[in-house]
């Protein structure tokens, strides 16, 4: 078929959709969900660059402050308080007051996914003593959590299968209701090529307002501080994606049509795909997941860690003994207060005892949590649904999975802190000007998209699959002998 | 005559091979879920009482320390479940399993089953109930959209009228037919609920347990009973089949996939919570520069210490008879109640106005208030959290205003350091909890609850007017 009567054949289409009331507003509703949709995601990622933002404010204030008056005490302008003495280390870097925010940016794509981004904090503050193995606080009301965000992925993932059910359902087969297909298939144009017209155009309607809405949603979120071309790239890899899962369920609705099935029956065979692929599946692997690979029992973990601390707590004197002899030179000079005194008998220590005591059982988590997400990679093959959520998922670096390097950065950074302060608070030895200019920057954390593509390059890997398999599926329905005899060309 | 009709249409229902195939799919996988839910709540109910034994021993077993140091040291506890969890586990996917009672916090519940799912979160049906409404509904759906427009379609209607048939008693029929099939696949999957139920924990299994599991089974009575009719409603209305399955599978899925993240979203931007920093933020401020025109914490710390030697008539705190670091713990604490039921009112003020905003989805469909009174009877919805979440704030003040008042009694001055042992924190009394009563729960649940009936009371005017204007 040449391309004026494809061009041809597809204003038809067009005119047909628009002629009809229904067509419309499903066109009008697809457009509304994206703007919702896009504009939620927008929302969440400007949150979170606005709750980065203010961290760092609060932190470099923090920071400045404690300065200051150190330059103002030393100078003699000022006198220092009882709990708000800058040059105590228990007062400057040990408590909450000397944690320091680590920062993981939302990537390009987070406004598209929200996936477990609401669970996992974008902003830890690390210390010298901080538990890096508590949960993220929350005070988020659950029943919102429940449900999931309505992001872009979910309005592509769970409900773009129902506009194409929607649209084209009838695609061939509303000739065969009206029981005009004899004088279809007497047209010089060959069926497949007047399908591949109308699927055209609903994919058209479909993917055109999708790309404005994620184009617009995913640039008015980038940060002017980073390069705009990756960011470019990486949206224009989404759309692709989405293109793919797109058409894998086009290519089922033609196949459908191909069968020479009533449009009823083609409705009714699509929506039970749709039920299998984004409901039935799911909760069938969910299920399987859970039963290869049981989730951490954070009861047992929190056990452990009681006992742990305990065991250390009725230890500490032992503690302090091992910490001197590991660290000689640094007992304190002077006579020290209760407060300090507890901090560097039996706090500090127990602190750096209780990390590496816990190391194992914090290993045994992640490794838990890893097994889940293998799981989760090698069964998602078996809904293109799952597929598509899970691959832009990863690559939007909302997994807990990939999460969990916030937490590994801020480890390093309590160790650097630990480096330039451990032996001041050891020692009780007060902070000076340049202990504070050595303080260690807080570092930001970046997933890399090298990384997070080749996360996601298995659930990838499983909708080109089912993207082939449907279409190998309806071009031989096409050609094939199951097409009635009239309307088959080549008998 | 109407039992000639409703035998007809239950007929008709069971010579439909696709409707049975789709009846046994959903029987399957609610038998399979309710089975799962039934397991992972009996493991689930041994392991927390595993889990609150070792907690208590460790508490009592701590060893001899500081008591702001134990209270630091804190409690963890887990909210107890009622054996209808099984079926609807609520919130529970979305919300912390364990509360940790400490010193100066009021505690929020950690680590949720989502926050370890490892992949896409919450994807896919998760529990017995959701099965039940969702796939439920779409049952009723398919075995009722072609009741009236395929009589109309097949011409058979045009005969049936002819005959004289009264419309309104032919559509009662149509409705009691369909309800009796309904009510022969239902019966078996109440009465293995029951059991489920019962076998799930005998112990819990009592008048409460009994009565909110009646009354689940009421509402979902309400709630298929309102598709139904609504189903031969809009199938009345409708000039075709395809078009009543069309409206009623847009229904479906704009209530039952599209309103709950529909509700979550609005709930989220229109009455948005602080984040944590900010509300934590808010919080230190009040505690430091005091609020509604009382001072903060510095200038009350002085005058605390000015009334208290007034009251010894001493000098210095060091000459106090009793331990001061006792008394200031005790009025930091009094002090910081305050602040934290303030905030707590803020909070909860948004909380509320979340729900309402979750109630205007209701406005596409009856699933989203079914879901709130099942999640509500079952205990396992955010106020059922709310209610054990707030007992728990009242026994963690109780304890660690105790342990401040031993050191206000044992101290002497303003020393901090003394040591106590297992027979202090053995003397703290276990926490206790009651579970609201069904009546409670219904209460906090009357707005979803009416939501639910009103759809019911929608669907039969719908259903009136459409019974009366039935022709061929």
């Amino acid at each position: 078929m040449n391309a004026p009567a494809f061009l041809q054949l597809s204003r038809w289409e067009m005119r047909r959709i628009l002629s009809e009331r229904t067509g419309v507003m499903l066109i009008v509703l697809w457009c509304g969900l994206l703007a919702l949709a896009a504009q939620q995601g927008q929302r969440h990622v400007t949150g979170q660059y606005a709750e980065i933002s203010a961290a760092r404010k609060a932190d470099e204030a923090a920071w400045a402050g404690k300065r200051a008056r150190l330059v103002a005490i030393e100078g003699g302008s000022a006198h220092p308080e009882a709990f708000g003495d800058p040059r105590s280390p228990t007062n400057s870097v040990m408590g909450r007051s000397g944690e320091r925010p680590i920062v993981l940016v939302p990537t390009p794509l987070a406004t598209l996914s929200g996936g477990a981004g609401d669970l996992a904090p974008a902003v830890l503050l690390a210390g010298m003593i901080t538990k890096l193995i508590g949960p993220a606080q929350s005070i988020e009301n659950p029943a919102n959590r429940l449900a999931g965000p309505l992001d872009l992925t979910f309005v592509v993932s769970a409900l773009l299968p129902l506009f194409v059910l929607a649209l084209s359902f009838d695609v061939l087969a509303r000739e065969r209701d009206a029981k005009i297909w004899p004088l279809l298939a007497s047209q010089p144009t060959s069926l497949p090529h007047i399908v591949a017209a109308r699927l055209a155009v609903h994919f058209a309607a479909l993917w055109l307002p999708l790309v404005v809405a994620v184009s617009v949603s995913a640039l008015q979120s980038h940060s002017s501080a980073d390069p705009l071309l990756p960011t470019v790239g990486e949206i224009a890899l989404w759309l692709v994606i989405a293109a793919g899962y797109l058409l894998f369920w086009q290519l089922l609705a033609a196949a459908l049509n191909f069968r020479a099935g009533a449009s009823a029956s083609n409705a009714v065979s699509l929506a039970g795909a749709w039920l299998a692929a984004v409901l039935l599946i799911p909760s069938g692997v969910d299920a399987a997941v859970q039963a290869l690979a049981p989730p951490p029992d954070r009861r047992e973990f929190l056990l452990e860690v009681r006992g742990i601390e305990t065991d250390l707590f009725k230890r500490a004197d032992a503690l302090r003994e091992a910490y001197d002899a590991a660290h000689p030179g640094q007992r304190p000079q002077g006579p020290l207060n209760e407060f300090d005194t507890y901090f560097v008998e039996n706090l500090y220590p127990r602190a750096l005892a209780t990390d590496a005591a816990l190391a194992p059982a914090l290993t045994r988590l992640v490794e838990e949590r890893a097994a889940q997400a293998r799981w989760w990679r090698r069964l998602a093959w078996l809904s293109p649904t799952l597929a598509f959520r899970l691959a832009t998922e990863q690559l939007a670096g909302v997994t807990p999975v990939q999460r969990q390097v916030l937490q590994t950065r801020a480890k390093e950074f309590q160790n650097e802190m630990r480096a330039v302060f451990g032996a001041h608070v050891a020692s009780m030895r007060p902070l000076t000007l340049a202990d504070y200019d050595r303080t260690p920057e807080p570092s930001t954390v970046r997933l890399a998209f090298r990384d997070r593509f080749a996360l996601a390059f298995p659930s990838l890997l499983g909708l080109a699959a089912s993207l082939v398999a449907v279409m190998a599926t309806a071009i031989a329905l096409a050609r094939g002998n199951r097409v009635p005899a009239p309307l088959n060309f080549r008998s | 005559m109407l039992w000639t009709i409703a035998r007809h249409e239950l007929r008709q229902l069971r010579r439909d091979g696709r409707l049975r195939a789709a009846a046994w799919l959903a029987f399957c996988l609610l038998t399979a879920l309710a089975l799962l839910g039934w397991q992972t709540f009996r493991r689930e109910a041994h392991e927390r009482g595993h889990f609150e034994a070792t907690a208590r021993e460790q508490w009592e077993n701590q060893g001899e320390k500081h008591p702001h140091r134990a209270a630091h040291f804190g409690f963890y506890l887990t909210k107890p479940e009622l054996p209808l969890t099984f079926f609807d586990s609520g919130i529970k996917p979305a919300t912390g399993r364990v509360l940790w009672l400490e010193a100066h916090q009021r505690s929020v519940f950690a680590y949720s089953p989502t926050e370890d799912a490892g992949a896409t979160g919450i994807l896919g049906l998760t529990n017995g109930a959701e099965v039940l409404q969702l796939l439920g509904a779409l049952l009723v759906i398919l075995a009722a959209y072609g009741s009236v427009a395929r009589e109309r379609e097949d011409g058979t209607l045009r005969l049936l009228l002819a005959q004289g048939v009264p419309p309104r008693r032919w559509f009662a029929g149509k409705c009691m037919g369909l309800g009796l099939a309904l009510a022969i696949v239902g019966t078996p999957v109440a009465v293995g609920l029951w059991l489920l139920c019962w076998r799930a924990d005998p112990n819990a299994f009592g008048i409460d347990a009994v009565a909110r599991g009646l009354a689940l089974t009421v509402i979902h009575g309400i709630f298929f009973f309102a598709w139904l009719i609504g189903a031969v409603a809009v199938s009345a209305w409708a000039r075709t089949a395809r078009g009543a399955l069309a409206l009623l599978l847009g229904v479906w899925v704009g209530g039952g996939v599209l309103a709950p993240r529909l509700a979550s979203t609005l709930a989220s931007t229109l009455a948005p919570l602080p984040t944590v920093a900010a509300f934590a933020k808010a919080r230190t401020d009040d505690f430091t520069s005091g609020f509604e025109s009382e001072p903060g914490w510095s200038a009350r710390l002085a005058q605390l210490e000015k009334e208290t030697l007034a009251q010894y008539n001493v000098n210095k705190l060091a000459d106090l008879p009793v331990g001061f670091s006792g008394i200031r713990m005790q009025a930091m604490d009094a002090f910081d109640r305050r602040i934290s039921d303030r905030h707590q009112q803020r909070l909860q003020a948004i909380y509320d106005r979340q729900i309402s905003w979750h109630a205007v989805t209701a406005a596409l469909g009856p699933y989203v208030p079914m879901r709130a009174v099942s999640a509500s009877l079952a205990g396992m919805d955010w106020p059922h959290y709310q209610h054990f979440a707030e007992a728990a704030e009242q026994y963690r003040r109780g304890v660690v205003h105790s342990l401040d008042q031993l050191l206000e009694r044992e101290l002497r001055g303003d020393k901090w350091e003394i040591q106590f042992g297992s027979d202090v924190w053995a003397r703290v009394p276990p926490f206790t909890y009651s579970t609201p009563t069904w009546t409670w729960a219904l209460r906090v649940t009357a707005g979803p609850l009416l939501l639910v009936v009103g759809w019911l009371a929608l669907a039969a005017t719908i259903a009136w007017f459409g019974a009366r204007r039935i022709s061929p």
